[in-house]
């Protein structure tokens, strides 16, 4: 709410005293007003149904479907209450914990070789990297169908068995650990991207200082590298965190009924029961959640900048 | 502190068959400062950076105490070392910074205290132990990396460009500064420079470099006076080159035909040699008005014309012009009462110098 409020403010923003000059009034024009159009646009399409989600949240559906009156927390309780929902909410937190922790340890290395190698290296990484981000999510999620097929046939199940790794059929698609690589598959580049960009800027003389100060190569990671990228860690595990929190085609495709996020709670309580108050508590507890840890995330920045800058 | 001999051998590096170093061998004596100088690209701070151990020579050796050190990796090499972006770790407060090299060694933490508290008062900054690098000015900065570099007692101190980001006033006074610490110290310490002021100001050795090869090496006094090289002897400071050939000669000396109207007395002259290159530094070259003296000499002299007069405090730069056409620069220290420029643009002049000032440049 605060947001539209802002967005008031922002349309309401008085004219400076220079733009009264008559000739000069164009260029007078306040930075603001560019913002108008786009401005209108979320007001209308987002904030005022975010509004109106909030608001049914705590409204109560009579047996006609009408949503009204009383005022409840009762759709809260129930997300807490029923171990179903609870379980939901939990394996939310667990599979988004997990991909963000698992492309955190995969994306150092990557990045941290965008970093040090020469310019055609680093734009090919980067290339490898982004490539996904050009296939739709359904499709990627199909694709990784078909990999982790159970069943002797499937692709990877194949492979092992026939190197001999294996000797039983992995049970893999339909399980956490299926949405947790498709995940990591989809989000990756959003931890490399912001790691790379922190990594790069960070002073090479700052290494090879900790070297001759008697630093071998993992304590200087430990103490001057790590440290110093940790903007750009703590950007991709919130991007990471936040996006995998809110997936629902991942899951849906990857997960079956073993592994439901939250996001395909709120889809089954709005289209399937039409219990829109419900889903609505869901969707208020998954933005709530999102919230959460970019506010952790960035009162950890903040932290360290005042610290710095003190 | 140890004072280390630090001893180059042959050593090489090559980058995709360009030499970025090429065949170097250099002996350090415990205690000295010696300065790697020459232009961007001549290979010094390859060199430092071998010495350190942060890059491996394609081909010799670094010696240290007659320790072969070019296979230890430079975490075990215990130098010290600075660079001119300071490369202070900003996370880290400047307390945290110094003890760096103690906790990366293990030290206990009450020893270590101990060690950063004495760092902090050497370098003068006991009272900025608890503030982070960037609320620090330059040169604050690199007092603290001098301290951090100092509290691991290296082997050896390694300097790169680590006063080229200050401006001049207070490079000049960290210069005389950290000269007068390293040798209180006794510490063996290689710097690489661009600034041959600087090199003057703190060395004991220059070594001259270009091109990845060693040009010249000598005392300070050595390279500004007795330059065996057209290139030193342009790169250290200005210098007058006049090329002649052998006219005649007279016991070790020879007397030097540059053109009809200037003729140069050497004191010392190469037997075999038939060609000369003469360096004459600007500041040993005395400019008279002309008819000032009945009649000027006949060798080390000659009659032009004031091109540019340039005012410079304490020193005044002429530019002057022979008949013949041969540009001369003259510095001329001004006293204290003068006024000013003491001949002005289109005079008529006489400069001339002792053969003492002629200096023969062997390669050229």
């Amino acid at each position: 709410m605060t947001t539209s409020d802002d967005a008031v403010a922002v349309l309401g923003v008085e004219t400076p005293p220079v733009a009264r000059q008559g000739s000069r009034w164009r260029l007078a024009l306040p930075v603001g007003l560019l913002a108008v159009p786009m401005l209108a646009f979320l007001t209308y399409f987002f904030f005022y149904p975010a509004i109106r989600l909030l608001f049914s949240s705590i409204l109560t559906q009579n047996s006609l479907g009408i949503i009204g009156r009383p005022f409840t927390l009762a759709h809260y309780a129930r997300l807490i209450d029923v171990e179903l929902y609870a379980r939901v909410l939990w394996t939310t937190l667990r599979i988004s914990a997990i991909t963000s922790v698992l492309a955190t340890v995969l994306a150092y290395p990557v990045a941290l070789v965008m970093v040090k190698s020469r310019p055609i290296v680093t734009r090919s990484i980067t290339l490898i990297v982004i490539a996904p981000l050009i296939v739709s999510v359904v499709v990627r999620g199909y694709g990784w169908q078909l990999v982790l097929q159970n069943g002797p046939k499937g692709m990877l199940n194949w492979i092992l068995m026939t190197l001999h790794i294996v000797n039983e059929p992995l049970s893999i698609l339909y399980t956490e650990t299926a949405v947790v690589i498709g995940s990591l598959h989809v989000f990756f580049p959003m931890m490399v991207l912001p790691l790379a960009s922190a990594l790069g800027k960070i002073d090479p003389n700052l290494e090879d200082a900790a070297r001759t100060l008697g630093a071998p190569w993992w304590k200087v990671f430990l103490r001057v590298t790590l440290p110093l990228s940790m903007p750009g860690f703590v950007a991709g595990f919130t991007l990471v965190f936040s996006l995998t929190a809110g997936s629902f085609v991942i899951p849906a495709i990857l997960g079956g009924a073993s592994a439901v996020m939250l996001g395909n709670l709120i889809e089954q309580q709005i289209f399937v029961v039409y219990d829109w108050p419900f889903g609505a508590a869901i969707a208020v507890v998954l933005v709530g959640l999102v919230l959460a840890v970019n506010g952790v995330s960035m009162w950890l920045l903040e932290g360290r900048r005042l610290r710095r800058a003190d | 502190m140890r004072s280390s001999v630090v001893r180059l051998d042959r050593l090489s590096k090559e980058y995709n068959r360009t030499v970025a170093v090429d065949d170097v061998s250099l002996t350090i004596e415990p205690g000295h400062l010696i300065a790697l100088l020459g232009p961007s690209g001549c290979g010094k701070t390859t060199c430092l950076r071998m010495i350190a151990g942060l890059i491996r020579p394609t081909s010799g050796d670094v010696f240290v105490n007659d320790e072969r050190v070019t296979d230890i990796p430079v975490h075990r090499r215990n130098v010290g070392m600075l660079f001119q972006s300071y490369a202070l770790f900003p996370h880290l407060t400047v307390e945290e910074n110094i003890a760096f090299g103690l906790d990366v060694r293990g030290i206990a933490k009450a020893e270590a205290a101990k060690k950063v508290a004495s760092a902090l008062s050497l370098v003068q900054l006991s009272n900025f132990g608890k503030r982070y690098p960037a609320q620090l000015s330059g040169g604050q900065q690199q007092r603290v990396a001098l301290g951090r570099a100092l509290v691991i007692e290296p082997a050896m101190l390694l300097l790169d460009e680590p006063l080229g980001a200050l401006d001049k006033g207070l490079r000049e006074s960290m210069q005389v500064e950290l000269r007068a610490l390293q040798r209180r110290l006794g510490l063996t310490t290689i710097m690489v420079t661009h600034d041959q002021d600087e090199a003057l100001t703190m060395a004991d050795k220059i070594v001259v470099m270009r091109d990845g090869k060693l040009e010249q090496v000598g005392s300070p006094t050595e390279i500004y006076q007795r330059p065996t090289s057209k290139f030193v002897a342009k790169f250290i400071g200005a210098s007058n080159l006049f090329e002649g050939h052998v006219e005649q000669r007279s016991g070790g000396g020879a007397l030097i035909r540059v053109s009809p109207e200037l003729s140069l007395e050497v004191d010392e002259m190469p037997a075999s040699a038939t060609d000369a290159m003469i360096s004459i530094r600007p500041e040993s070259i005395i400019v008279e008005r002309a008819g000032e003296n009945a009649a000027p000499p006949q060798v080390n002299s000659v009659a032009a014309r004031v091109d540019q007069a340039i005012y410079r405090g304490f020193v005044s730069h002429y530019y002057l012009k022979t008949s013949g056409g041969e540009q001369i620069i003259v510095f001329e220290q001004n006293q204290s009462q003068q006024a000013g420029l003491r001949y002005t643009v289109g005079e008529e002049v006489v400069a001339r110098w002792g053969s003492p000032s002629n200096h023969v440049i062997a390669r050229h």
